[in-house]
């Protein structure tokens, strides 16, 4: 088949037989599980079927237009990353989707239960094989809403909100920096086409050289440190663990979690090389590395133990990422690449114990666990397997990359030469120890020591073989990547690693390779391990009473300050943005518009008051006087009834202006205007009490006098420049009208033309306005009758 | 055929007029009164799009309302126009059925003519090529949406002495925003002896050129700001906005967010980018600079309410604050992004007032603190209002994932590096109090003693449902596939920073 619909059908299949689950559920009842296991096997033998296409670091790109006028096609790019990526999302999809059979009741609502693991699923997969940026971010942000509605599977528990609305929160802002990261990157670069960057040098070197190459990589950096925890933003991974524990395993330790760590590596050529690009990936990395192997050691939910975990081996991977020199892009990749497949393949064995031992015993409190190794010794030999692996054990696969952890952090060390020679190692080994530590721990207090004689329910055994398989088969492929490396190196780790460095890389991943540096580290890792352990409770209780001591040296303490606080600090805010009367706001109107009047104003007035020319007769400065004083009255007057006459005095005033100014028609129209809104005015404040409630200080009316005072001289300069006539060369329209009245509208007067014919259409408006009104008081009283 | 299709445009207005004069006289007769009103609003859905493609095919289409060419009054309808008002005859539609169910029987009388003059008020100021008569139209606009606001819903949750003091502020601001438009038009034919916007542009550019242009022209220009902010709803004109948006009936409230204050953005960019077009430089930055605090104020407000409908206005103040950054960005590919964000922005928010009135109805109150667990009892409401939240937030699939992308690719190809960062940095907010107001109303548990479904009349009616799946598969459809709005958005922006075009249709026409 075309690569290209492949890989579409494996990204769209489970969005639309998503859609189909609840009717098959109708069907089948609580095997819709199966339904959904098949789906993802479909996507898995989908996928599988591309690998000879990658297998020598070739790579496929097809598209089709999608949204051409922002440069956005709907595109694919399949390499080895993709595939590697591709491989372990449909394949642990498979197990998980098999296990949630055995694991969800049936009394839980598997439709919507199913029908998110699919969604996510698709989200993931478009998400790896997206070719430009903006498709990826569209698939990383649902990637961030399934995981949402996951972690928030029961949705009525407010630890479950709680961990839903962190992660959601954490993750999908985060993508919001990400995408203005990748909007910078396609302003220097002119494409979202990831491809074409990638293989284009100048391109590369373009965006090297740019002024926002620090902020494009920041920006995309905050995207998948938020999504794959690491720094400040991995406080979301631990409430995470709210969601049924399939989910935790696939989502938030085998994949979606891992969606920062392939953008890391996709973006690795483009800035990789730089001080920069190590200072911040690995930079973070090994600091969430040590903080969060070391924080492991408090938790006492398996689960929360494993997400800490999760977090610290998320850093050794980023940490290899990071490493890379000027002269060796690529110190790191090929260790990272395998331990991020070995660290899907353990870790959610692991969550897959976890799982059984909460459904078995009812708990995952570890210090009410242990002894269990008897009760059931099938789920203690694959939790052994698993959780040595973690701790870097021979003959397993982790021993294998954390090997190449240690080499790679030897050279790395030695590129960039003393005092980081030692450094970078010596805490690359500090790493090992904790996570060697805390996984001694997981086994020994759940399945070692004595059985607790109260808590646990009486009979605990092996669950069904619908749980135990599929992490059983998790165990098998531990023990088969460390024995037989080669078949992952080969397949999956050189292609991933050649499509990284854009050149082909080989491997040669042995259990026994001589009596090296790497060897030695790993030899120190155990000795020190053993030790931490021994001390392990006392080092737990420490913490614990750090923290209850200092208990806001914690970055889940600022966020809940600002997530938690945020309504009331806010509400503050509003409500002193808000107070409410009215008066305010119009203050406020009125002060935007003098501040903004006094812009040009100040800035371009030469002369601003032309030369005035005061013709004015007596009797019209008597008019004017009067209207002064009603003016005044009308605003300054203590009782409605007098205030309302005061302004209807104004409005007779200004129509007597009209007759003055030879506009009969005008003022007559001015005259009934007003006497209409005066009577209406006059019946409205009958029924209301004859004072206004306001008490006005003497400073509120400085204040609302100097405003007035302001705005009226504000119009005032405005009309008297605007009335200085049309700027030549241009006159006004009344010739027209003028010349007009008579031939074409058949009309003696004007003004009355202009009102019924010219503009008659305004006519009409105003006319409307008017209906409005009346309609506008007829529903009042219509409401008024209704309310009381 | 070819004479029914010139007038499209008055029939936009005319058509909403008469059936406003009908319906007044049809107040007995409550069946014939609804019938003829969803019919009227039905044929403006389909003669606004009839318009929208006779444009998109064969240029800006000029209508002279009595022939007197730029001495009379001339409705003009150009891609801004024409797909503007496709939009709000849409939501209106949408917001009519809705109505018909959700409005108490007794207000629905004097309802039917408010909102049909609300309709010819939206068309006959996005139409208009008059700069007095788009005065006029505002007036219309104002009254119409007082008089929507005090209408009564069914249940009677908001109190009417809530609407009265709402609608008092609102008419006391706007009628202030009247005065200063008034004021400004004024002095503006004072300066240039007319009214025509294509005449005044004209005018004002050659005046420009030769150095007469008089400084109190910037002043006006200064004033529109605030004529326009103000009806925008941008900071520090906003005040009126969070009262009356949410007191209004549900399907109003739509209207209100979703069309009316793009009323606001529709003058910003006829005025700024048309008539004072040579001097638009030295008023971006002020809008610039208005946006930021809208969006910011907008935003941190939304975050402390407990009050759905008072949090969803808050919300549309922040976002329009987004559009006008947009448009002080002033590119084309920013006054494109503005377009596409008004677009998102109006759907997606028309939808979450119409579930709003759904979900209080259902929850017998307004404060979501009293609400919790509701996917269960209304999982309809809940996908709904998640649809929208998801787009108000800019997530992908949704609509205004596209609008952020967009507008954010604008600004960073403008170099606006500290705006986008901020504007980022809200849209976090955002998204934070969108998805807050989601959990606390569907998921934990109820908080309150009352049972869900006392109040829950609407829940069955298609009359609810139906134009909530609608606006909901807008939502969907306009970020899965939004080329033919971003395109459309090009265009627009396109025409508006070359009106030669505009300028050529109304001026060129023969006068008697």
């Amino acid at each position: 088949m075309d690569p290209f619909i492949s890989i579409t059908l494996a990204v769209f299949l489970p969005f639309l037989l998503a859609a189909a689950v609840p009717a098959v559920e109708k069907l089948i009842k609580h095997k819709v599980g199966w339904f959904a296991s098949f789906v993802a096997l479909v996507s898995f033998l989908l996928v599988v079927s591309l690998i000879p296409l990658v297998m020598h670091g070739e790579h496929f790109q097809a598209s089709v237009e999608w949204i051409p006028s922002v440069g956005v096609e709907y595109s694919i790019y399949v390499d080895g990353l993709s595939i590697l990526f591709g491989i372990i999302i449909t394949g642990i999809g498979i197990i998980i989707m098999s296990y949630s059979n055995g694991y969800m009741g049936h009394k839980e609502d598997l439709p919507r239960y199913y029908q998110w693991l699919l969604l996510f699923m698709g989200s993931m997969l478009g998400m790896v094989f997206a070719a430009n940026t903006i498709m990826l971010f569209i698939f990383w942000e649902l990637t961030s809403i399934t995981s949402f509605m996951l972690i928030g599977y029961w949705r009525n528990r407010p630890e479950s909100v709680y961990g839903a609305t962190k992660s959601l929160l954490v993750t999908a802002a985060g993508g919001l920096f990400m995408l203005a990261g990748f909007i910078v990157l396609r302003s220097i670069t002119g494409t979202f086409d990831i491809p074409t960057i990638l293989q284009n040098e100048m391109l590369i070197q373009a965006v090297r050289g740019h002024e926002l190459f620090l902020a494009a990589l920041i920006l995309i950096f905050i995207g998948a440190a938020s999504k794959s925890a690491q720094g400040p933003f991995y406080i979301w991974l631990p409430n995470a663990m709210e969601a049924p524990t399939p989910v935790s395993a696939f989502l938030h330790s085998a994949t979606m979690v891992k969606a920062g760590i392939y953008l890391v590596a996709r973006v690795h050529p483009i800035f990789s090389g730089t001080d920069a690009w190590f200072i911040l990936i690995s930079g973070t990395g090994i600091i969430t590395m040590l903080v969060a192997g070391f924080l492991a050691f408090r938790q006492i939910d398996i689960k929360a133990l494993l997400a800490y975990s999760t977090v610290s081996q998320l850093a050794y991977i980023m940490t290899m990422y990071g490493y890379a020199t000027y002269q060796e892009p690529g110190i790191g990749v090929a260790a990272a690449t395998f331990h991020l497949l070995n660290h899907a393949t353990f870790k959610a064995c692991l969550f897959l114990v976890a799982g059984i031992v909460a459904h078995e015993a009812a708990t995952r409190d570890i210090t009410r666990l242990g002894g269990l190794r008897h009760e059931m010794p099938i789920t203690f030999i694959i939790a052994t397997i698993g959780a040595l692996s973690m701790a870097g054990v021979p003959p397993l696969n982790g021993f294998l990359s954390k090997e190449m952890f240690y080499e790679s952090s030897l050279e790395m060390g030695h590129a960039l030469g003393s005092p980081f020679t030692f450094i970078i190692p010596a805490l690359a080994v500090a790493g090992g120890v904790f996570t060697f530590a805390y996984s001694i721990k997981f086994i020994a207090a759940i399945f070692l020591g004595k059985r607790p004689e109260k808590g646990l329910p009486s009979h605990i055994h092996d669950p069904s073989f619908v749980m135990i398989i599929p992490a059983a088969f998790l165990a098998g492929l531990i023990i088969l990547f460390g024995l037989v490396p080669s078949i992952a190196v080969q397949n999956l780790v050189e292609p991933t690693a050649s499509s990284i460095m854009m050149e082909t890389q080989h491997l040669h991943v042995k259990l026994w390779h001589g009596l090296t540096g790497s060897l030695v580290m790993t030899l120190i890792t155990f000795l020190l391990g053993i030790a931490v352990y021994t001390r392990y409770d006392s080092i737990a209780k420490w913490q614990n009473s750090f923290n209850r001591k200092y208990p806001f040296i914690s970055i889940n303490y600022i966020y809940d300050g600002l997530v938690n606080n945020a309504k009331d600090t806010l509400k503050g805010f509003s409500s002193f943005m808000q107070p409410g009367p009215v008066r305010r706001y119009v203050l406020a109107l009125l002060f935007l518009t003098i501040v903004l009047f006094a812009v040009p104003f100040l800035k371009l007035s030469a002369g601003f008051i032309p030369t005035l020319n005061f013709d004015v007769a007596p009797y019209e400065l008597l008019v004017f006087f009067f209207m002064i004083i009603a003016a005044l009255g009308a605003a300054m007057l203590p009782k409605y009834l007098p205030a309302v006459i005061s302004l209807s005095a104004l409005g007779y005033l200004v129509g007597l202006l009209f007759i003055y100014l030879s506009a009969p028609d005008l003022a007559l129209t001015q005259v009934l205007v007003e006497t209409l809104s005066t009577i209406i005015f006059l019946l409205a404040i009958v029924r209301i009490p004859q004072t206004f409630k306001e008490r006005i200080t003497p400073s509120l009316f400085m204040r609302d006098a100097l405003i007035a005072v302001s705005v009226a001289s504000m119009v005032f300069i405005l009309l008297i420049n605007a009335t200085q006539g049309i700027i030549p060369p241009f006159e006004s329209l009344s010739y027209y009208f003028i010349e007009k009245t008579l031939p074409l509208a058949g009309g003696h007067n004007i003004v009355n033309v202009v009102i019924v014919d010219f503009r008659g259409y305004d006519t009409l408006g105003e006319i409307s306005v008017m209906c409005l009104a009346a309609l506008g008081v007829y529903n009042l009283i219509h409401s008024r009758g209704e309310s009381e | 055929m070819s004479s029914l299709n010139h007038h499209y445009p008055i029939l936009l207005i005319a058509i909403p007029i008469l059936v406003a004069a009908l319906t007044i006289m049809l107040r007995s007769r409550p069946k014939l009164q609804t019938g003829l009103s969803v019919l009227a609003s039905f044929s403006v859905v389909l003669i606004s799009s009839l318009l929208l493609m006779k444009v998109w095919n064969s240029g800006i289409q000029v209508y002279e309302v009595g022939e007197w060419g730029k001495y009379g009054i001339i409705l003009v309808a150009d891609l801004l126009s024409a797909s503007i008002v496709v939009l709000s005859s849409g939501v209106s539609f949408l917001s009519l059925i809705y109505s018909l169910d959700y409005i108490k029987k007794r207000s629905l009388s004097t309802y039917h003519p408010l909102f049909n003059l609300l309709v010819a008020g939206l068309h006959g100021s996005f139409l208009t090529g008059d700069i007095f008569n788009l005065f006029v139209f505002f007036e219309v606009l104002l009254l119409s949406s007082c008089g929507l606001v005090v209408a009564l819903e069914k249940d009677g949750i908001t109190k009417s002495s809530d609407k009265l003091e709402a609608t008092f502020k609102y008419l006391i601001l706007n009628i202030l925003g009247a005065a200063l438009m008034l004021i400004a038009v004024a002095s503006l034919y004072a300066t240039t002896g007319t009214l025509n916007m294509a005449d005044i542009s004209v005018k004002l550019s050659a005046m420009q050129a030769a150095g007469t242009l008089p400084w109190h022209v910037f002043a006006i220009g200064l004033l529109f700001i605030v004529v326009f902010g103000n009806k925008a709803a941008i900071f520090p004109l906003h005040y009126w906005l969070p009262d009356v948006h949410p007191t209004a009936p549900s399907p109003i409230s739509a209207m209100l967010s979703g069309v009316l204050i793009k009323v606001g953005v529709y003058g910003m960019l006829r005025i700024f980018f048309f008539v004072f077009r040579d001097v638009l430089g030295m008023f971006q930055p002020i809008i610039i600079i208005l946006a930021l605090f809208t969006i910011g104020i907008g935003a941190a407000s939304a975050v402390a309410q407990t009050d759905v409908k008072r949090l969803l206005a808050y919300s549309s103040v922040s976002q329009i604050g987004y559009v006008f950054l947009g448009i002080g960005f002033g590119s084309l590919g920013a006054i494109a992004a503005s377009l596409v964000y008004m677009f998102n922005h109006a759907i997606a928010k028309s939808l979450l007032f119409l579930t709003s009135g759904g979900i209080i109805h259902h929850a017998g109150t307004r404060d979501m603190n009293k609400m919790g667990g509701m996917v269960n009892s209304s999982p309809f409401m809940a996908v709904a209002f998640l649809i929208g939240a998801m787009s108000i937030a800019g997530l992908p699939p949704m609509g205004g994932f596209i609008s952020k992308f967009v507008l954010f690719d604008a600004g960073i190809i403008g170099k606006y590096y500290t705006e986008i960062a901020i504007a980022l940095l809200f849209a976090i907010f955002s998204m934070f109090y969108m998805f807050r107001a989601w959990l606390l109303m569907f998921w934990g548990e109820k908080r309150d003693v009352k049972a869900y479904g006392e109040y829950s009349e609407h829940g069955s009616s298609p009359l609810v449902y139906l134009p909530i799946v609608f606006l909901a598969f807008m939502v969907l459809a306009l970020g899965v596939y939004s080329e033919p709005l971003l395109s459309l958005a090009q265009a627009t922006a396109a025409q508006i920073l070359d009106p030669q075009a505009y300028i050529e249709a109304v001026l060129t026409r023969v006068v008697r």
